[in-house]
């Protein structure tokens, strides 16, 4: 998927009305900020809605799953539903259901890379998943006030120790919701299908501006760049 | 609204599973006459009682069996169709 | 303020913010903190609606939102129900259902017409004459209805939200105050909510009855702030209880929380009843429990001099808290002849009141001035309870307070699923028989007494907690404390009169002599009563009329109680804005990664499910019909390209896949070629068509099966249960979003995908139904070659990402060639003229592939598929009948559905009415088949289409289709495909390009 071709999020057309700072992720475009950095690493203290479809990601399932990765130095978590994070503390790997997984990069992250290629050898037992997510990022001390407009699971009673991920209904569409405490704040990292992506996203921006939040970009979620 | 335990995502409202009929084993259709086969086909046991159902879990694909009383609307257990499972239905 | 007291600690209105507002056309004053009936009242009105059959004045009565006297609209906002909203500043309020304004309410005709209008009147007329009924139907819409509705109003959006806790409490009174802090105190996470402005419940206006009130709360409500486990939230109704414990609760700002609580304690408390006698709906008239919230919640005086009808200990209650308010209580009469022995008797008899025992209020009698009350007609009663009116005496009064009793708020006890029995010793229903994790405290649960209300509220709250796994072995016992002494509720405070208007429903107008006609008629069950004389079916529910409407009926039927039964308690328990129960109204919708550029060339869109697809590409200058006319020349003559990725598909790989779909499909595809694809029909257990699509494969044991739009969802899941049940080595993926799709047809595609990639397109590298992969403008692809338009034709899938890069690199490569898009409209018009069939469309949820003409894509022979053997029949029947023959064919083809799908065309060359889909075959007055499919076709100069038609019809016979407004046009059978019957041209036919045989595109 490397070369000339630029991919975009599903998002790009509301991102850009918003004037954002553009970067890139491999080939794809990704807003950094929308002009005011500062105030946007703030806002994601109280209540924030950040675009990360533009990370790169691998996905894969099947029964040998698990062995494949592992001997491509990707170590995933045992229990269902679970995750864990990636060496460079950006990156994740999450494991849907019993035997499927998927691997996401940071921002500068590259374990994604080359995965895909390594795979088309038709291994037994083992099966591409081809990702297309929207993906997003919703962050602040208010973000479960907003999951509860959304989503019928009752976050505030999992354990967090386990490193749950949540495959569910948000605004009535199929999501895969991991979910964070840092402290005070919380973090709900959202997957769906890009189809999905425009109306998603207009819903929950929506309401993240009605609770008095915002947009901001990936450098806020993820650091500097 | 209903609660359904997911073998593997856990208890849900009923709203994210969609219902997959009873629990039913084909017969064999070289071996079964025109009628005992139409009556695989469209006839159903609508008799309140326990019943062992196909529920599947649309945001994560998965495919379970849930014991329901089709009278109180309890459901007893849920579980994987698994080994046990069609073993079970093979010899009846 | 005629009728405002002096202030008063505890009170709930803030008299340092005055609030002006407007009440049919006169400014008024009240404070913050009042409810508008409340601020109506204080200022000295009385009049403040008008009943809904009758149109008889109205004032407060239950003042608790248990009847619906007082219902305004301000402006654009409706059923405003005035006794429980808080007054606002610049509000402009309207009593509805009046002619002309409340005080002069033409509609008052009503009541002089009353026994015009007896109960179910409305079944027994305005049905003739037939021809008046429009009249009728006018006039009836006018006079229904509470209010009127501003049109282009907009919409107003609600939030909805979800809320989880171990414990809801509902009701903030003194047991359920006591609830919460004991569950909470257990480790429960509590929710209490109450409807209330504030919490309290008795101990906030009954203070005598209770004795020692205001320490009570206090310590109540101090126990409540300080637990952390405590969520108080006032001003919200727990509306419904569903299953496991689903409540929502409406917040009157905020909108509804859907909460799934572990458990739930029920203190909802009891409602005061009202008695039966004539004109006990006068303003003036209301229940005890009224006049002490209008005292101690908003200090308003209720009325000057007033006689207590009582029948328990509350009664006398009232009164003293009347008399502390200045009122004179010129008499109580008491329905027990043995009157009331406890201390607030012997208050109110050393206070000077004169109490007559073993009397009832017989009749209100209207105000020489003004609409109210102005006396009250007390008669003694004999040892049955009868009055006895030939021994009446009237007491002049400007109010009449009711007294007599409660019955249980136990709807959302019925709702869960308790069985509530009905105690002799209270007469009244409490719970017998409690649902798993409910529990009852308080007034609901038949206790009365205040200590006795707060330890059976600390016993539900524990057992409640201790039901989710909160709190240790302490001990609560399972019991309520049992009532001792007189019953807080009279058993039949009933009076009949023989001039009527003796009213069991005040919301609806139903009078006592109502229920005895509807059981004279034949309606001899509560429930029957219930929906012919519309008992209990007013927006109050029955709260103040199911009590009184079981009694009278149990009475008559000579029943019991319990025989008698209840009224169903439905949700919602108040009523609830339809915005607040649509809340934010998601729609989920699916866009291509092409959207945009759909958009910027004009598509208009449809919805394909909850897909967006463009439906054709507006043209400056041409309308619809033209555009789409234009997309299909240039399909036709040069090249198009259509967006057709909400496709269905699906990856199916491992060792059992050729198997796995050699069971799923009705063809073979065990020899199906690497890098060739095959049309692929899918049935279900009974024979029935249910999907098709192309199977490509792209190895031994990895194939890609494409599908409908709308049933590849439910495809994959039943190839995924399958191969759990068929323990297959294969695994199926749902690529339908990862994927998108475009499809370049037309004689000039080949030219334009040959500028992009580098795959031999050649007619021996890429025949007809190959699939090839390959990169298609630097992106990986997976191309086939299909036929589905009639034309040379590439259909490219991409992943999404990259699907608006490749859509936008075959627009520049066939700018030379003339490319454009092309939309669904156009794509099914070239479709029909090949006569390809669209599952859901030209078929039906019985078709079965013979009827489709898709026999030929079934291999029955083949070792198993689903629905084979069911075919297998299907076939054998269809020999059969060949056999029988005879006139009788045709009715019998119509029960065995021995119809096929035809191709045909209309023989007035389009000029005349155009049949729709879905039109019928009409044959000598039977129905003998539908239109499925039907539109104009450039390239043959007619119009045609598909219809089902008994199978037996050949090529040039001729039928008539009934078109909108019942003219029958004629059209005749024709042979499919329409165009290019030997397919040569999707087949690429040589290097000749055949030529088109249409207009410009």
């Amino acid at each position: 998927m490397e070369g000339a071709v630029a991919t975009r999020s599903p998002v790009h057309d509301a991102l850009e009305r918003l004037n954002p700072a553009w970067g890139r992720i491999g080939p794809t475009r990704a807003a950094l900020h929308f002009g005011d950095p500062e105030g946007e690493a703030a806002l994601k203290e109280r209540l924030a809605l950040c675009d990360t479809s533009a990370l790169k990601r691998f996905g894969v399932k099947g029964p040998n799953a698990q062995r494949w990765l592992e001997d491509h130095g990707i170590g995933v978590p045992e229990p269902a539903n679970t995750w864990s994070p990636l060496p460079d503390g950006q990156g994740l790997v999450a494991r849907l259901g019993r035997n499927e997984f998927l691997v996401e990069d940071g921002p500068e992250g590259s374990v994604t890379e080359g995965l895909g290629d390594s795979l088309n050898s038709g291994a037994r037992g083992i099966y591409p998943v081809l990702r297309q997510d929207a993906a997003f990022a919703l962050t602040g001390g208010r973000a479960g006030e907003v999951m509860l407009q959304v989503c019928g699971v009752d976050f505030g009673s999992l354990d967090y120790e386990a490193r749950p991920v949540v495959l569910t209904r948000v605004a009535v569409i199929s999501a895969v919701v991991l979910p964070r405490v840092e402290g005070e704040t919380r973090t709900f990292r959202i997957w769906c299908s890009s189809p999905y992506g425009v109306y998603l996203w207009g819903e929950l921006r929506g309401i993240v501006e009605e609770f008095g939040g915002g947009v901001v970009g990936l450098s806020a979620v993820y650091g500097g760049e | 609204m209903k609660i359904l335990n997911c073998p593997i995502n856990g208890p849900r409202p009923v709203q994210e599973f969609v219902f997959g009929g009873e629990l039913r084993e084909m017969p064999d259709p070289d071996a079964a006459t025109d009628a005992e086969w139409t009556d695989y086909v469209y006839n159903r046991n609508g008799s309140p009682g326990p019943r062992r159902e196909w529920w599947y879990h649309l945001a994560s694909g998965t495919w379970f069996i849930a014991e329901r009383d089709t009278g109180t609307n309890d459901v007893k257990k849920t579980y994987l169709y698994g080994d046990e499972i069609r073993d079970e239905v093979e010899h009846g | 303020m005629a009728r405002r007291l002096a202030p008063r600690g505890g009170e709930w209105i803030d008299r340092n913010r005055p609030l002006e507002f407007s009440f049919e056309g006169k400014k008024h004053t009240g404070f913050a903190g009042d409810t508008i009936s409340s601020a109506l009242w204080a200022s000295g009105r009385r009049l403040l609606g008008r009943s809904f059959k009758y149109h008889r004045p109205r004032g407060v009565f239950s003042f608790a939102d248990h009847d619906v006297n007082v219902m305004v609209q301000d402006r654009a906002l409706l059923n405003i129900r005035a006794d429980v909203t808080p007054l606002e500043g610049g509000q402009k309020l309207k009593a509805v259902n009046t002619v002309g304004g409340l005080k002069m309410d033409l509609g008052q005709v009503n009541n002089r017409l009353a026994r015009f209008l007896p109960v179910g009147f409305y079944y027994k007329s305005f049905h003739k004459p037939a021809k008046l009924f429009p009249y009728y139907e006018r006039l009836i819409r006018s006079a229904a209805g509470l209010g009127s509705v501003t049109p282009g109003e907009g919409r107003r959006h609600w939030g909805k939200g979800y809320g989880f806790a171990d414990v809801l409490v509902v009701g903030a009174g003194p047991s359920g105050l006591a609830a919460a802090s004991a569950a909470g105190e257990a480790g429960a996470k509590v929710v209490l909510v109450d409807e209330n402005a504030r919490p309290g419940g008795t101990l906030t206006y009954a203070e005598n009855a209770s004795g020692g009130a205001d320490g009570m709360l206090a310590d109540l409500l101090e126990r409540i702030e300080n637990n952390p486990n405590v969520d108080f939230r006032a001003d919200t109704v727990a509306s419904a209880h569903f299953e496991e414990h689903w409540v929502p609760l409406v917040h009157r700002e905020h909108g509804m929380t859907k909460l799934r609580a572990g458990s739930v304690v029920v203190a909802g408390g009891a409602m005061e009843q009202p008695a039966v006698f004539r004109n006990n709906d006068m303003p003036g008239v209301m229940l005890g429990s009224a006049a002490q919230r209008l005292i101690h919640r908003y200090a308003v005086k209720p009325f000057d001099r007033g006689v207590v009808l009582a029948a328990n200990s509350d009664a006398y209650g009232v009164v003293l808290d009347l008399l502390k308010a200045g009122v004179e209580v010129a008499a109580v009469a008491d329905l027990r002849h043995e009157g009331e022995q406890s201390e607030l008797g012997d208050a109110v008899r050393e206070a000077g009141v004169r109490v007559h025992t073993g009397h009832c209020v017989y009749e209100a009698k209207a105000a020489k001035k003004g609409a109210g009350v102005g006396g009250a007609v007390i008669a003694p009663l004999d040892v049955q309870n009868n009055a006895v009116p030939s021994r009446a005496f009237e007491v002049g009064c400007d109010g009449i307070c009711m007294s007599v009793g409660w019955a249980a708020n136990a709807a959302l006890l019925a709702q869960s699923g308790c069985r509530l029995g009905y105690s002799e010793d209270l007469h009244q229903f409490v719970p017998a028989e409690l649902a798993d994790g409910i529990f009852a405290a308080g007034r609901v649960n038949g206790v009365y007494r205040a200590e006795d209300k707060v330890r059976d509220g600390e016993r539900a709250g524990t057992l409640a907690a201790r039901h989710v796994g909160k709190g240790g072995a302490a001990d609560a016992p399972a019991e309520a404390p049992r009532h001792a002494g007189p019953a807080p509720s009279h058993p039949y405070p009933v009076y009949d009169h023989p001039e009527g208007m003796a009213f069991v429903d005040l919301d609806e107008d139903v009078q006592l002599k109502d229920i005895k006609n509807s059981i004279q008629e034949g309606f001899d069950s509560i429930a029957l009563v219930n929906r012919f004389a519309t008992l209990g079916m007013g927006p109050s529910q029955g709260k103040h009329s199911n009590t009184n409407g079981i009694r009278i009926v149990a009475r008559l039927m000579t029943k019991t109680i319990e025989e008698t039964g209840t009224i169903t308690s439905r949700p919602f328990f108040h009523p609830v804005p339809m915005g607040v129960l649509a809340g934010r109204s998601f729609h989920p919708a699916r866009r291509t990664p092409m959207h945009r550029r759909h958009e910027e060339r004009g598509a208009v869109f449809m919805r394909a499910g909850d897909w967006f697809r463009p439906e054709y590409y507006a043209a400056p200058g041409r309308g619809r019909e033209e555009a789409i006319l234009g997309e299909v020349r240039a399909v036709r003559r040069g090249v198009g390209l259509i967006d057709v990725g909400t496709l269905g598909k699906l990856e199916v790989a491992g060792p059992d896949a050729l198997e796995l779909v050699e069971r799923i499909c009705t063809g073979r595809f065990a020899k199906l070629k690497v890098g060739m694809t095959r049309y692929a029909l899918m049935t279900d257990e009974a024979g029935t068509i249910t999907d098709d699509g192309v199977c490509a494969r792209l190895s031994d044991d990895h194939f890609y099966l494409t599908a409908t739009t709308s049933g590849v969802d439910a495809l994959y899941r039943e190839m995924t249960r399958w191969v759990k049940v068929w323990g297959l080595d294969a695994e199926v993926t749902n690529y339908s979003n990862a994927f998108a799709a475009m499809n370049l047809a037309g004689p000039r595609s080949r030219g334009v995908l040959s500028v992009l990639t580098g795959l031999d397109l050649s007619e021996e590298a890429f025949p007809y139904l190959g699939v090839r992969e390959g990169a298609v403008a630097g992106v990986p692809a997976r191309v086939m070659r299909v036929g589905f338009v009639g034309e040379l034709g590439y259909e490219v899938h991409v992943p999404a990402d990259a699907g608006l890069h490749v859509w936008d690199a075959f627009t520049e490569a066939g700018e030379a060639s003339g490319i454009r898009p092309f939309g669904v409209e156009a794509q099914r018009r070239l479709r029909l003229e090949k006569g390809h069939v669209i599952v859901g469309q030209d078929t039906d949820g019985l078709t079965n592939p013979w009827e489709a003409n898709l026999g030929w894509a079934v291999k029955l022979d083949k070792p198993f598929f689903i629905g084979q053997r069911t075919l297998k029949i299907l076939e054998k029947k269809g020999g059969e009948e060949e056999q029988r023959g005879g006139e009788d064919r045709r009715l019998i083809g119509q029960r065995t559905g021995d119809r096929k799908l035809a191709g045909f065309a209309l023989l007035d060359g389009g000029e005349g009415p155009r049949p729709k889909e879905c039109h019928l075959v009409i044959e000598d007055g039977e129905i003998i088949g539908r239109v499925t499919s039907i539109a104009h076709s450039e390239a043959l100069g007619k119009v045609i289409g598909l219809a089902f038609l008994p199978a037996d019809r050949t090529v040039g016979s001729r039928f008539q289709i009934r078109a909108d407004g019942g003219a029958l046009v004629d059209a005749e059978v024709v042979k499919v495909p329409f165009y290019d019957p030997d397919n040569s041209r999707q087949k690429g036919a040589g290097q000749r390009e055949m030529t088109y045989q249409g207009g410009k595109a």
